[in-house]
């Protein structure tokens, strides 16, 4: 795969910007930053200190001028010599640099490679590298946020404690199978009780996996109710701007409408759907299909009515068939209702248990609608403490999951025969160790490295 | 200094239960092998615990009978009780143990060493190593500081006679054993050579006078019948079972300390040589002495004592479970307040004993010294403890030595087929910080590490090495096939059984899978049985382990995978790609010889094992 040679890359993407980074890591990463950069005076190049100077070709001809920092191994991102040089972020210039190096006896790094180094270095374990991955493709500031959690070791450690708490389990039941003559036998409520805690923490990592999963990929959000309710008004609201077509007369927005906003940092994709309603029109009719089956797949779902008008027959047939994806129930058009005690009535005469009023025309309320979108998220907590785990942590935990099941269920038969426990519980240890990376094949690192960007 | 024209293929170095197996092996391999001893007398004596065998030590002793060796014999012909451990618990965790009349044992082992061909015994003390000119390789042993022996090569195992000291509380007294003078000369061949010497320390409880001890009121702890035995090849021949009745056993007995021992101990601790401070070396954790005991459980109340005769109709008797490191006065009061041992007199005192070794890292797994070609270490010696751990090491630094006199490449064995292969894998790989005692925790093939296949797993290993006989290796090939014959033809037969009130047909084998169905019960199901019983035994045990067999291999089979990566024994660490200057250092070091033993050792990460196996690859490519 790789021999220890010294690898470079722009670690900046190639679009013309103010500053660019090329970074160049290897055994010869100093020698070869000295080649190509000139210090005024000759001076020195100390581990950890920023130098302004002149990046030069091999015919001594002036590319650009820029800075240059050195990192000495161990005490770099990838645990080698790293030379850092920060030239101006043109495209040609960056090329250029990245070219000398390679005439110099660097190699192109393959993508993800300086973080596979710092992996195959110790700097960071499997998740931590993943962590990396997930910062660079973040679309969102809160998806970062995860990711800068995980990277400094937050997930690890979750995992790292039920790992210890297995262990002590097997610990206890080894002290018996080895010493029978000493050691009184581990009552099977204990080793039940231990199983269920471990269960439980698993069973909380699993359930981020979807959160995680709206983090990275966003939400679908759906808004349904009858034509000219308000819900394109809503969507704009929401979205900000003007973007569907709000038009006086009923079913103007033809199938749906997408756009994706940024909602307390989470991106989510608003579909507008077109009225459902019984219709001849054709053209209608096929927007209205494709209208619900958008709202099949939607996460969350607003289900509008207009309170100027009250509850119809119609919104009711709407709602029932909404009423399975427990919508967020939204009374729009509260501009139009000059008392509010006629609220009250709202909420005593109709069966909903929560309704939000607002209103798309004056933005009134939207910030309650918008919590109540990310409670039904369970994205309120802490966000600091929050770890997202991604698809192969949730393949691990949930096989990990099925073995503690697994255990539990047949406990009474297993206590009978401990060896066999203990194998089990050595296999439901294993998954977790696979996670943080204990023991991991190279096509595991393949796989979890090709997911990067060069430069990384 | 005489030099005597006499070249030995190999010499051992002491005749405790390591150094016994490793001059057996050797002479049966046919190589000339002396055996220097202090007194040829006191070969094989048992200074501490009058028993063979224990959870996973039972199946040490199969496994050194299954590649030759002479323990389970031994033990077979002089053992006075037999014992079946964890017999409430699956087959993979029980273990055979055997109380031995010790005296019997010894002059079992007397007279195999006189009259063993191709083995000379030699009675004196080794002073010094001598190695070829120029060369880390061995030439000789210097016997009482006067007389020069050849060698092409050397075991090592003495114990705990390297400069040993015996603690009786406050009291010193130089000595490799009661009463046997310590061996002070060799520990300069070490450090003159640069060897690291560790220091460790064990004991033993008081030995106390039969006739003053209240039988009447002890609870008694009686022998297994059918007894199991520890050689396949004892009477009767080919099986891991006495007959019913056919070995006369005594009884053990079993009585408990008291608060009042608990608090003799407590006012006495100062005066103990470990808690006084007199021992500076590392005991071990999992035989804990009775203060040891109090201190570290305080909570619990009591302490179980087993009272083990020494020998059949001798009058010692081994308090197990209560060695000590107290003044010998204050033994007498601690003793005396166990119920049945009011009144009782000890023969000779507790004590504890301090010792060096050479910390077993410097071994390859073959037991050969990294620094010196020819000189092997096995034993106590390495830094373990146990009679079993001491012969099984015995045993393979006695073949490697045979092996390294005949020019031939060495053997070792692996951690997935035997206790041996686990015990030795980790003292090589990690060292040792206490005594080291074999646990069945320590493998991770528990499941086929078993007491009752040592020779199905040892037996062609054992052939190819010649040190079992043609007609051994035919005997135990033919059940092999035998055992494979029965598992298919009992996965092919079926009858037609009630499975919730429907008739269904179901094969002999998935019966044999239910719980409770021993193999003679097919027979009421209209299916023939095997003749021999430990064919029987083994379709039982392969069938209800089935599947949990499978499962356990591919828990290992990542490691199994790095455990066939051989590292080239020229590489260069420097040049592998990506190691930290760290894990170079520690890997030129420990020179692993394959992936697996790296990746077990201290402070070597995965990162590191990745980066080595990307490396090895490439090399292999670029050869292709």
């Amino acid at each position: 795969m790789y021999e220890r040679d010294t690898i470079v890359a722009n670690a900046t993407p190639l679009i013309p910007s103010a500053v660019g980074i090329i970074r160049i890591s290897g055994d010869k990463a100093l020698e070869i930053g000295k080649k190509i950069f000139t210090l005024p005076k000759n001076r020195e190049i100390k581990p950890r200190y920023a130098y302004f100077g002149k990046i030069t070709d091999l015919n001594g001809e002036v590319i650009d001028e820029g800075l240059l920092i050195y990192f000495k191994a161990p005490h770099s991102f990838t645990g080698e010599d790293v030379v850092e040089i920060y030239p101006h972020g043109s495209v040609p210039v960056i090329r250029k640099i990245i070219s000398e190096c390679i005439n110099l006896g660097c190699r192109l790094a393959e993508p993800g490679e300086f973080t596979k180094r710092a992996f195959l270095n110790g700097k960071i374990d499997l998740t931590q590298a993943e962590a990396i991955a997930e910062l660079i493709n973040a679309k969102t500031e809160k998806a970062s946020k995860v990711a800068v959690n995980i990277l400094e070791g937050k997930l690890s450690k979750k995992i790292n404690r039920l790992k210890e708490k297995l262990l002590e389990l097997i610990s206890y039941i080894e002290a018996e199978l080895n010493f029978p003559e000493d050691v009184e036998p581990i009552p099977d409520d204990l080793i039940k009780q231990n199983l269920k805690e471990v269960l439980e923490s698993i069973d909380d990592l699993l359930k981020t996996y979807k959160k995680g999963e709206l983090l990275r990929e966003g939400i679908k959000l759906a808004i349904v109710g009858r034509p000219n309710v308000g819900k394109s008004s809503l969507f704009n609201a929401l979205v900000g701007y003007e973007r569907a077509i709000v038009s006086e007369f009923k079913g103007t927005t033809r199938d749906f409408i997408e756009e994706t906003v940024s909602i307390g940092g989470i991106p989510v994709r608003l579909l507008d759907t077109a009225g459902i309603r019984e219709t001849e029109d054709k053209v209608e009719k096929i927007g209205i299909e494709k209208a619900k089956e958008k709202i099949r797949e939607a996460d969350i779902i607003i289900f509008v009515f207009d309170i100027s008008e009250g509850l119809t027959n119609e919104d009711l047939k709407i709602y029932s068939e909404v009423k399975d994806k427990n919508p967020i129930v939204v009374g729009n058009k509260i501009d139009l209702i000059k008392d509010s005690k006629k609220l009250d009535i709202f909420k005593k005469k109709y069966y909903f248990k929560d309704i939000i009023f607002v209103s798309s025309k004056t933005n009134l309320n939207l910030n309650l609608l918008e919590e109540e979108i990310f409670k039904r998220l369970g994205l309120v907590e802490e966000q600091d403490r929050e770890v997202y785990i991604n698809l192969r942590h949730y393949n691990l935990l949930k096989s990990s999951k099925e073995k503690l099941e697994y255990i539990l269920e047949n406990l009474e038969e297993l206590v009978e025969h401990k060896e066999l426990l203990m194998l089990d519980i050595r296999e439901a240890q294993n998954y977790l160790e696979e996670i943080v990376g204990i023991i991991t094949t190279e096509d595991i690192l393949g796989n979890i490295f090709q997911n990067f960007c060069i430069g990384k | 200094m005489r030099v005597y024209d006499d070249i030995y293929d190999v010499v051992v170095i002491g005749g405790g239960h390591a150094g016994l197996e490793a001059a057996f092996i050797s002479a049966k391999m046919g190589v000339k092998t002396a055996l220097i001893t202090l007194d040829k007398e006191k070969v094989g004596l048992m200074p501490c615990n009058p028993a063979i065998g224990g959870i996973a030590k039972g199946i040490v002793v199969r496994e050194i009978d299954a590649l030759g060796g002479e323990m389970g014999k031994a033990i077979d012909e002089t053992g006075i009780q037999f014992k079946m451990l964890n017999t409430r618990k699956g087959p993979a965790v029980q273990s055979p143990r055997a109380q031995a009349d010790k005296e019997e044992y010894r002059k079992y082992m007397v007279r195999k060493v006189l009259n063993t061909p191709n083995l000379t015994v030699i009675e004196g003390e080794a002073t010094n190593i001598f190695l070829k000119e120029n060369k880390n390789e061995v030439e000789g042993v210097e016997i009482d500081g006067n007389v020069k022996i050849g060698a092409k090569s050397v075991v090592v195992s003495t114990g705990t006679f390297l400069d040993g000291v015996i603690h009786i509380g406050d009291k010193q007294i130089p000595a490799g054993r009661m009463d046997e003078k310590p061996a002070n000369k060799l520990p300069k061949f070490y450090r003159d050579l640069g060897f690291p010497l560790q220091r460790f320390k064990t004991g033993t409880p008081a030995r106390l006078d039969k006739n003053s001890i209240n039988w009447d009121i002890l609870e008694e702890a009686p022998g297994d019948e059918p007894a199991p035995k520890f050689s396949f090849w004892t009477e009767p021949y080919g099986s891991y079972w006495f007959r019913e009745g056919q070995k006369e056993q005594i009884k053990c007995y079993i009585t408990y300390t008291t608060p009042k021992t608990h608090e003799i101990i407590r006012n006495n601790l100062h005066r103990t040589a470990l808690y006084g401070g007199a021992i500076t070396g590392v005991g071990p954790r999992y035989c804990p002495s009775i203060e040891d005991k109090i201190v570290k459980f305080a909570n619990k109340e009591r302490h179980t004592v087993w009272l083990e005769p020494e020998t059949k109709n001798g009058n010692s008797i081994y308090p197990n479970g209560l060695s000590t490191s107290l003044p010998e006065e204050i033994q007498w009061e601690m003793y005396r307040s166990i119920p049945g041992l009011e009144n009782v007199i000890l023969l000779k005192p507790a004590y504890a004993i301090e010792y060096d070794i050479v910390p077993p890292t410097e071994l390859y797994p073959t037991l050969e010294t990294k620094r010196v070609k020819g000189l092997f270490h096995a034993g106590n010696f390495n830094g373990t403890t146990g009679y079993e751990e001491a012969g099984g090491q015995g045993l393979v630094a006695g073949i490697n030595a045979a092996l390294r006199a005949l020019g031939k490449e060495l053997f070792y064995l692996r951690r997935d087929e035997s206790y041996i292969g686990v015990m030795i894998d980790d003292l090589t790989t990690k060292g040792v910080i206490e005594p080291y005692r074999l646990f069945t925790s320590r493998s991770e093939n528990r499941l086929y590490l078993r007491q009752d296949n040592p020779i199905l797993r040892l037996y062609k290993k054992g052939y190819d090495l010649g040190v079992i006989s043609e007609e051994q290796y035919k005997f135990v090939k033919e059940i092999e096939e035998e055992i494979n014959y029965w598992l298919n033809r009992y996965k092919e037969e079926k009858t037609k059984v009630l499975v919730k009130n429907e008739k269904k047909s179901v094969s002999a084998y998935d019966l044999l899978k239910r719980p409770e169905m021993k193999v003679k019960d097919l027979k009421k199901y209209g299916f023939e049985i095997p003749s021999k019983d430990y064919v029987a035994e083994e379709v039982e045990i392969n069938v209800k382990y089935s599947g949990y067999f499978e499962r356990e291999k591919k828990l290992n089979e990542k490691m199994r995978y790095l455990e066939n990566i051989k590292i080239p024994k020229d590489i260069d660490y420097e040049k592998v790609p990506g190691l930290t200057k760290e894990a170079i250092q520690k890997l030129s070091k420990a020179k692993p010889i394959t992936l697996g033993h790296a990746s077990r050792l201290e402070g070597i990460t995965p990162a590191t094992i990745t980066a080595l196996m990307v490396y090895l690859n490439l090399k292999k490519k670029q050869k292709n």
